[in-house]
């Protein structure tokens, strides 16, 4: 090798720690990750979390107020209200994060292909420009009736109407920098396709596309609570924090606490996101920051 | 001397918060008097422009006057409130920028822009009528025909030196004694910048007003300078009358800027043989846009049956106005665009119509240098892997690419050991380097230098030029070099095409083209190129 090697190369691991020292500086960020770290805990450990059974019925025991037995009471079944929402946490969090990875990975795929391969585009972004006239919990709504209701389908019943945003802004970010002159002095230095896309478009996009995603994770979660609350979401059988709302419409005049819980929790975890999300989008574009009153 | 509108004198401007008491500029003196024009000449990080913005009391944040006195008229200006300085501002004091894009308001009209700025300084309210009158007699002031069209018209409906003449008119619509310039004709082409110069000092006749002219052109400078005060690094180099100064120089840094403003003759005449033609462009056409669906929307004829030839080691320039298709031309013939139709024969093979796929092993023979060295290098990437991408396209291993990258960093006279840094560690004219370097790797035939120097300061642009007529006779290189500075073109190039509205209107020897130009146009770049007949 040449004598190169005795400057140090400025992408050393040092990097990646200051990354993270200037992430865990930055209040709004760090809020925002301790709640989900928080949920995720929950989440992951509900099966040594809960108290009683979620899933069993107590009709003699029903819409209990809270006692050293059912922590924040019983439901009008009788189920156990403290535990229902402890195993909730995991419909809300693996919502959020499924539709969060695929719409930004469906969306970044067509938002690429629609950049660079300009006949496709205006077809693509035309279909595209249609999807986003339906309202997304309509699509939704549509979609999960075509496909019924389990885990899965509710994933991509409300990954698919965030697709045409995701695919839109990374279009638009395509369109400029792939007329950068370093992305043209590539091109004539035969720089193939897939190579150029990867090594010089895909790292600009890499930061607005984080920061879509926790803006998706959220309106996700409210998506497929709303859902449920309109009885065609997660199957009863499943507690979903947005179950737990349908089934307290009738009740929660006698026992508000059955609607209270399961709201807080899910604007909780909304704000958590959306907090994490404004704080990376400050770090990584400071040009959207707020210039004036911002989170310093 | 007449009586002086602006003194500065010793002054020093410093950062707000530093220990070090690091110093932006200096000890800097500068007086201008009534009626003449001053210039302040320097190139980037002079600060020339932050003399400018002292005296304006505009300096950036963090930047303060330490010491000094800066009098208007006699008032000290330093120390002076914020509420009287925006008073001296525009009554007083007129200021002109490089972009008037920028400057002026996109949403209103330029009568609109005019009005407001009467209405704020002044305290009885005016009659439309009489606003009117005013906006339109300070219009044609400014020389404008059809000023009275003009005043209902946006800025992006105006051509740039238009939107420099509103930019002035506003400037001078209060009256001021000074007139601040930073570098206000920097962005416009050499007829406009002709016009606004001539402009200005007229102005400074009829009014009799002093100007502060800040440059980096030495031929601006002898165009309309009556003073020039030579700034470098933050200090005063040398200042005197413009006519001392051009003909005796004292001090050495002036006189590498002025003997780096390009004079448009060949350094070396030599005479060459006919070479093995390695490029040959016939009938090519670009249009942009198409027909709508009914027969409706805008064609632009960019380029118009242009064609050439370029042989081994010859260096064509390509001067032109913007809009007059030359950085088209260059894109097509380096193949970055499809052109509409014609031919470009590549070392005898067409490429005009090529597809990517057929064209890859072609590109090695054509490489590009672009205008903007800070653009040109991705900046996630380090100059090493920036470098060698295009010699491992082109099959070499990544040890082998190195290796030749490094021989290539020398000879473009960087140092070899920069491949792990980054692009933002690098001024303008080592980037440019780099780029040049990056386009070598490939071991090309054809050069495309598509304005590359003229984002550099005039002593780097004239390393970077004695660079490609050095590559030239070093590599054979064959080169095609689009600029839009005649002067320019004429230190380097073998041969001069001109360029206007998408067609080729003269071609030649640079010698034949610059002895004797024949189409009308060509004459009007050659009398339009500032400093013409002062600096030869």
């Amino acid at each position: 090798m040449t004598a190169t090697t005795v400057i140090a190369p400025a992408s050393s691991p040092v990097d990646v720690w200051t990354l993270v020292r200037k992430l865990l500086r930055n209040r709004t960020i760090l809020f925002g990750l301790g709640v989900l770290i928080l949920l995720a805990l929950v989440a992951i450990f509900a099966s040594v979390l809960w108290t009683v059974d979620p899933a069993a019925l107590k009709p003699r025991l029903r819409l209990r107020s809270p006692s050293a037995v059912n922590w924040l009471g019983t439901d009008n079944l009788g189920r156990d209200i403290w535990s229902r929402l402890i195993y909730g946490s995991r419909v809300s969090l693996v919502v959020g994060a499924v539709v969060a990875i695929l719409a930004v990975v469906a969306g970044s795929a067509l938002g690429l292909i629609a950049g660079m391969v300009r006949w496709i585009d205006n077809v693509l972004m035309r279909m595209m420009d249609g999807m986003m006239a339906i309202p997304a919990i309509l699509l939704a709504i549509a979609l999960i009736g075509g496909l019924g209701a389990n885990l899965v389908t509710i994933c991509i019943a409300i990954a698919v109407p965030e697709i045409p945003r995701v695919a839109r802004m990374v279009r638009s970010v395509v369109l400029t920098v792939r007329e950068e002159a370093y992305v043209e002095a590539a091109v004539s230095m035969g720089t193939r396709l897939p190579v150029l896309v990867i090594r010089h478009i895909v790292p600009n996009i890499l930061a607005p596309l984080i920061v879509q995603a926790t803006y998706i994770a959220s309106s996700a979660i409210l998506i497929e609570a709303s859902l449920s609350f309109l009885g065609i979401g997660m199957p009863d059988e499943i507690p979903s924090w947005g179950n737990m709302m349908a089934d307290a419409r009738l009740y929660f005049q006698i026992r508000p606490g059955l609607m209270l819980f399961p709201g807080i929790c899910i604007a909780l975890t909304v704000l958590g996101i959306n907090r994490l999300g404004d704080g990376l989008r400050d770090m990584l574009d400071p040009r959207l920051a707020r210039s004036v009153g911002g989170v310093k | 001397m007449s009586e002086a509108v602006l003194e500065v004198a010793g002054l020093t401007v410093g950062l707000t918060h530093d220990a070090d008491g690091r110093r932006i500029v200096r000890d800097i003196n500068v007086t201008v008097p009534r009626g003449q024009i001053v210039c302040v000449v320097g190139e980037s990080g002079s600060g020339k422009s932050v003399t400018a913005f002292s005296v304006t009391g505009l300096l950036p944040e963090g930047l303060k006057p330490v010491a000094g006195s800066i009098k208007l008229l006699g008032e000290e200006l330093i120390g002076a409130t914020d509420d009287r300085m925006r008073e001296l501002r525009g009554s007083r004091i007129g200021m002109i920028f490089q972009e008037p894009m920028t400057a002026l308001n996109p949403v209103m009209t330029v009568r609109e822009q005019l009005a407001e700025l009467i209405e704020w300084h002044s305290d009885k309210r005016h009659t439309k009528a009489e606003v009117d009158k005013r906006v339109l007699a300070a219009l044609e002031d400014m020389l404008l025909p059809n000023a009275s069209q003009m005043m209902r018209a946006y800025p992006h409906q105006l051509s740039g030196g238009q939107r420099q003449r509103v930019m002035i008119a506003m400037a001078m619509l209060l009256e001021p004694i000074l007139l601040i310039a930073d570098e206000p004709t920097t962005a416009l082409d050499v007829t406009t910048q002709k016009q606004i110069l001539m402009l200005i000092k007229d102005l400074v006749k009829r009014k009799n007003i002093g100007v502060l002219f800040i440059t980096h052109d030495f031929g601006v400078v002898a165009d309309i300078a009556d003073q020039v005060v030579v700034m470098q690094r933050g200090l005063v180099v040398e200042s005197g009358s413009v006519d001392a100064l051009l003909k005796n120089p004292t001090q050495p840094y002036t006189r590498l800027l002025i003997n780096s403003v390009p004079k448009g003759i060949r350094v070396a005449t030599e005479t060459r043989e006919p070479t093995p033609t390695v490029l040959e462009v016939k009938a090519l056409k670009m249009t942009y846009g198409h027909r709508g669906f009914f027969g409706r929307g805008r064609v632009t004829q960019a380029v118009k049956e242009a064609a050439f030839t370029l042989g081994r080691g010859e260096i064509i320039g390509v001067v032109g106005e913007s809009g007059s298709g030359k950085s088209t031309l260059a894109r097509c013939v380096s193949r970055l665009m499809k052109p509409t139709s014609g031919e470009i024969s590549l070392l005898g093979t067409d490429i005009a119509r090529a597809s990517n796929e057929t064209l890859r092993p072609h590109r090695r023979y054509i490489q590009v240098v672009f205008q903007d060295p800070y653009r040109s290098l991705n900046p996630r990437l380090s100059v090493g892997r920036s470098l060698i991408e295009g010699v491992v396209n082109f099959g070499a291993t990544p040890d082998e690419a190195r290796a030749k990258v490094a021989s290539l960093l020398e000879l473009v006279g960087m140092d070899t050991q920069i491949l792990d840094r980054f692009p933002h560690e690098f001024s303008g004219g080592q980037r440019q380097r780099i780029c040049i370097a990056r386009a070598l790797a490939s071991e090309p035939q054809i050069l495309i230098a598509d304005e590359a120097v003229s984002a550099l300061d005039v002593t780097v642009q004239a390393q970077v030029l004695r660079l490609f007529a050095d590559l030239r006779s070093r590599l054979g290189l064959a080169m095609l070099f689009i600029t839009h500075d005649l002067r320019v073109a004429g230190e380097l190039c073998d041969r001069i095409m001109v360029m206007k509205s998408g067609e080729i209107v003269e071609s030649g020897s640079t010698a034949d083209v610059f002895d004797n130009p024949q189409h009308p146009y060509t004459q009007a770049l050659f009398s339009a190129a500032p400093g013409r007949e002062r600096l030869q």
